[in-house]
């Protein structure tokens, strides 16, 4: 009997999530589903090879640059591994989702590769190539590359298109080709690949007449081994402009090459339901005198407008700002006043403590292997160059009218530009300086108990991976870099970068957005450049969210009307849009956890997140068929909706939290119980949501007011009791509208926490 | 005092350099322009755009007025105001190079494409540049929009444009539409001036060439690229090309001024003698091949000569950022050496 019932009850499983199947994941090939399911860790981790004769370090391959930012949309992160190097062992590679490759340059040993990959591959290992898959291709490699692209459907040829005037394309999906600029009318240079089965998916393919009839080729192709893009038509880039764009939608082509499967994506740009915005500063010009009329004459620095203008004014908006140590330290060549105006700044609640190291370095590699020898031999020659007879007699005139000599030529260990490798001398570089002791008087400089949270990278923003490991030794933060830009000037998705930069065993985190240093040519102007930062700010939301809003700057933009104007437009934006403000350490903390994140499928329509400490957002895509359910989830807050996709706000205090779904029809008939409200959107933060009888209760943090809107019943009413430690902050009534969207904005101060009591007002009418 | 001392000489000549001092001193006033100069300078730039605002409602449409409280509208960063200014600026002198070219930067600087293309359209219209044209055409590739890019393309070489690289590109896009004479006329008038460089143009030329039954053009051009460029990778690749069209014999009479036996030259004709069933001839070849070089011999210039082209980074911050480039092995010359050799026996 027992056994019968537990027959029944795996058929009824089996049954239910071949339903489910039916009903959620009509992409999925349906054998993959066709067995019972077994609880199994989703697989996100890519192994991503490159060649480090061509492309030194990860940072500088193409998959970093072009490849990893969609990948980690989709919700993977990326290990490297040379080519050069030994190659995971087979039972190794069975963490991996698949191997991505972007080869186009001759490879040292292809023959060893091609063997790697075909071993790797013939045991179940996904393969995406972009470009070449072994090249040259050395005699006794056919056989190896013939088997690798056999198991995505493909069968290499030898021949080769030069002159493509005559080929006409023949298969042409528009969903997976043309993303950014449609194929070029003449088709470049192409090798001809056939397909071997029905397995592979053509998405592109071309056709050359010839005296024996028309020579087919695939050119992109996709499969459930993986996927193939031909060199060509991946990117398109232009010299003249010298920018590129996407021909391949790689967003369409990994998305398929990696299983298609739906799973819930840890989430870096969204909380609560809303966008993040965060801003940060970076201290470059703290002390330079304002050309801003009515700060000019008073000598004021751009610091202190910033300051005034755009810090102090805006309580609701948090904003982290940091501090060069050496602009405080007369003894490096900075000015003691700066100090007040960082404590100023510092002593505001929505102010975030951070560094922007001790020295500046321009020149992180510099750094990497230091040699104050050849640094004290640069600043001779560039001390000399500085103090050229015309700039003796300049600084002259400057000391006769009163005036500051000019920076940089007064002091020959302050450097007035990037032709040293950073900007204060004269102290040898120590790293523990450069880090620890920079955060240590930003922090000093804060009023007591506020510790200093990030560290935002200096100069050319690429730390060797020491001062990485430095700053998380101290406890902080780390971000900058990465300037993601996608507007007209920069109108490419190549120049969104992904979450981080891998450095050894290390991690940077990219900034959200690019600076006014990038808008306004070097600040060489026009200074109003950042006004743009709008462009990226709508693309990098539709048609899809790619980064969160970040306001990005330095100091000196205090200096100037016009880039002052631009920081302010921004910061009433933040006001009124429906955003989440946060920190920037906080950003940098979910950019973190993106990658600690465990995702475990338990059935075909539930999944646990594990580990993910900051992120609190997972999304769904292609979600128009589906929705969470909250009740049967465990640490849901709820879900919202954007550009196709569900993003579903966990609850922080609960962990592992259960994501678990529906098909959405199911879900929108079903009447919510008195007192039951799920969350749509919220300016704070929410946490710890416990049901009660009637109404609910959750703890809540953010700047501003509290906005919010939950689903609950028509018509329902709650009073909403604010507190803080007990003591009652306010109380409000609140009613859903006839759709049961209840719509909440309050006023009190929240950026510490506070509990808030939903209780049921009256019955639904 | 009688009139004679009243108006006495000295004191005429007295009072006349009063008067004309007074009136110096009133031409010397400064005027608005002037005085909003001095308010500019001295960094009171709200009252200096007050004044221009004040002035441009009672009518004032001068030139240096509208020039000034432009700059003064965008170092306030009001770029609405600057961009209306700056166009009312470029309708009252349409035939100022100068002022549609400060438009076309301005649209570029506030991003707004489809004003750029147009403003860089009318200021070659009005006086042909280079870097307009080679703006437009490059922007207009970058987006796709190859009707365009071509129409821009033609009409910037109508007003004299002659990048090669842009040319070469019009040729391209003519040669699919299919133009093949007009495709022709451009390469060649590029090549003649020796700026058809890439392997990849070269081909093209060539092909073309073939196509329109030019075979002793194709021969000639060929011979001076393969003698010039001194890359066997080239070589050989025109060599299959002219092997492989109505004009076989190209490939042989090219092969016996540029190459020998032995070489890799040689072994294309030599594959292609094995097409045609020339069996002796070719075996020809290939021993000499054989007994002058090693298999890697081969595969090195295959490789080394490969077509490079750089993809650079757009540098977005002050600092450098490593280039990387992309070479590729556009042509697997690999799989090819070995097939004549076996047929051959």
């Amino acid at each position: 009997m027992l056994s019968r019932l537990m027959t029944i009850s795996r058929l009824r499983a089996v049954a239910l999530v071949l339903l489910a199947a039916a009903c959620l994941a009509p992409s999925q090939p349906a054998s993959a589903l066709d067995v019972e399911f077994t609880s199994r860790p989703v697989k996100r981790e890519i192994l991503a090879l490159y060649d480090s004769r061509h492309e030194a370090t990860p940072s500088d391959t193409r998959l970093h640059r072009l490849a990893e930012m969609p990948l980690n949309w989709l919700g993977f992160k990326l290990s490297y591994a040379d080519v050069n190097a030994p190659l995971p062992a087979l039972n190794d590679s069975g963490r991996f989702r698949a191997v991505v490759t972007w080869f186009v340059e001759p490879l040292q040993d292809p023959m060893r590769y091609a063997a790697w990959l075909d071993t790797v591959t013939g045991a179940g290992l996904r393969f995406v190539c972009l470009g070449d898959v072994a090249p040259p291709e050395p005699p006794g490699s056919e056989v190896f590359i013939a088997r690798v692209l056999a198991r995505l459907g493909l069968k290499p040829t030898d021949q080769f298109v030069s002159v493509t005037h005559n080929a006409k394309i023949a298969v042409f999906n528009a969903s997976m080709v043309g993303f950014e600029r449609p194929i070029d009318k003449a088709l470049p240079e192409y090798r001809v690949m056939d397909t071997v089965s029905s397995i592979a998916k053509v998405h592109l393919s071309a056709e050359q007449p010839s005296e024996e009839g028309p020579i087919a080729s695939v050119l992109v192709a996709t499969s459930p081994a993986g996927g193939y893009a031909a060199d060509g038509f991946t990117i398109f880039y232009d010299a003249t402009a010298d920018k590129a764009r996407w021909t391949l939608n790689p967003f369409a082509f990994f998305k398929l090459s990696l299983g298609d499967e739906r799973l819930p994506v840890p989430d870096v740009t969204t909380v609560s339901g809303r966008r993040m915005y965060f801003s940060h500063i970076d201290g470059d010009g703290w002390n330079n005198i304002s050309e801003i009329e009515g700060y000019r004459d008073a000598q004021v620095t751009a610091s202190e407008v910033i300051l005034r203008e755009v810090i102090a004014p805006y309580p609701d908006l948090p904003v982290s700002v940091g501090l060069i140590a050496g602009d405080t330290l007369p003894e490096l060549g900075g000015m003691d006043a700066a100090r007040q105006s960082a404590k100023a700044l510092y002593a505001l609640p929505q102010v975030e403590v951070a560094s922007h190291s001790y020295s500046h370095p321009f020149d992180w590699k510099f750094f990497e292997n230091y040699d104050r020898a050849a640094e004290l031999q640069m600043i001779d020659k560039v001390a000399h160059k500085a103090l050229s007879v015309i700039d003796g007699v300049r600084n002259f005139l400057y000391r006769v009218a009163g005036k500051s000599e000019l920076a940089g030529t007064q002091n020959r260990y302050v450097a007035g530009s990037a032709d040293l490798p950073r900007s204060y001398l004269k102290e040898p570089f120590e790293l523990t300086t450069e880090v620890n002791k920079a955060l240590q008087i930003s922090q000093q400089l804060a009023p007591s108990g506020k510790k200093a949270a990030i560290y935002l990278w200096s100069g050319d923003t690429e730390p060797f991976e020491a001062a990485i490991k430095a700053t998380r030794a101290a406890g902080v933060r780390n971000m900058n870099g990465g300037d993601s830009r996608l507007d007209a000037e920069f109108p490419s998705v190549f120049y969104v970068p992904p979450i981080a930069r891998t450095v050894g065993a290390e991690r940077q985190i990219y900034a959200g957005n690019s600076n006014e240093n990038t808008y306004t040519n070097y600040w060489h102007g026009p200074f109003y450049g950042q006004l743009m930062l709008a462009e990226t700010l709508k693309n990098t939301e539709q048609p899809r969210r790619l980064k969160p809003f970040n306001l990005y700057y330095h100091m000196y933009s205090g200096e100037k009307a016009s880039s002052l104007a631009a920081i302010k437009y921004f910061v009433e934006q933040a006001r009124t849009l429906p955003v989440i403000p946060v920190t920037a350490s906080q950003y940098a903390a979910i950019a973190d956890d993106f990658f600690a994140a465990e995702i475990q499928q338990v059935d075909a329509t539930s999944w646990t997140i594990s580990k993910r400490g900051a992120v609190q957002t997972v999304r769904f895509d292609d979600a128009a068929d589906i929705d969470v359910d909250e009740i049967k989830s465990s640490g849901v807050l709820g879900a919202t909706r954007h550009q196709g996709s569900l993003y579903v706000a966990l609850d922080p205090v609960i962990e592992p939290a259960v994501v678990v779904i529906h098909a959405a029809a199911d879900l929108q008939g079903r009447p919510f119980d008195a007192g039951h409200a799920r969350l749509i959107e919220s300016r704070w933060q929410l946490s710890s949501l416990v049901r009660t009888q009637c109404g609910f209760t959750l703890a809540a943090h953010g700047f501003g007011p509290g906005e919010m809107i939950w689903q609950t019943a028509p018509g329902q009413a709650f009073v909403v009791e604010i507190s803080r430690s007990g003591q009652r902050l306010s109380t409000d009534t609140v009613t859903a509208d006839s759709a049961g969207a209840l719509q909440t904005r309050f006023n009190a101060d929240a950026r510490e926490p506070v509990e808030m009591t939903f209780t049921c007002h009256e019955p639904v009418p | 005092m009688s009139a004679s001392q009243v108006f006495s000489p000295h004191r005429l000549i007295l009072g006349a350099i009063f008067a004309g001092a007074i009136a110096a001193g009133w031409v010397m006033l400064p005027g608005q322009n002037e005085r909003v100069a001095m308010l500019e300078r001295d960094g009171h730039s709200r009252e200096a755009l007050a004044i221009l605002e004040s002035q441009f409602e009672t009518g004032d449409r001068r030139y240096s007025t509208l020039y000034q409280m432009q700059a003064l509208y965008e170092s306030e960063g009001n770029v609405a105001k600057a961009r209306d200014v700056l166009q009312t600026m470029a309708g009252q002198r349409p035939r100022d190079a100068g002022l549609k070219r400060k438009l076309a930067q301005f649209y570029k600087a506030t991003q707004d494409d489809a004003a750029y293309h147009d403003a860089l359209r009318a200021q070659i219209e009005l006086r042909y540049s280079e870097q307009a044209c080679r703006d437009l055409i490059a922007a207009l590739r970058l987006q796709g929009d190859y009707a365009a890019e071509q129409a821009a393309l033609q009409r910037c070489r109508q007003k004299g444009y002659r990048r090669a690289e842009d040319l070469s590109r019009l040729a391209e896009l003519v040669a699919v539409d299919g133009d093949a004479v007009q495709a022709t006329t451009l390469l060649r008038s590029i090549d003649d001036l020796k700026r058809l460089r890439t392997s990849q143009e070269r081909y093209q030329f060539l092909t073309l060439l073939l196509e329109q039954d030019q075979p002793k053009e194709a021969e000639r051009r060929a011979l001076r690229w393969i003698r010039s460029a001194k890359d066997d990778q080239l070589a050989v690749g025109m060599i299959d090309i002219l092997a492989r069209s109505k004009f076989p014999a190209s490939a042989i009479e090219v092969a016996k001024d540029a190459g020998e036996p032995g070489d890799p030259i040689s072994l294309t004709v030599a594959e292609r003698l094995i097409e045609q069933a020339q069996l002796g001839p070719a075996r020809l070849y290939l021993n000499g091949w054989l007994d002058k070089s090693q298999i890697g011999d081969v595969r090195r210039p295959c490789v080394s000569s490969m077509p490079r082209w750089r993809f650079r980074i757009q540098p977005q911050r002050l600092k450098a950022r490593a280039s990387s480039v992309w070479t590729g092995c556009q042509h697997p010359c690999w799989p090819r050496w070995r097939q004549p050799w076996i047929a051959a026996g």
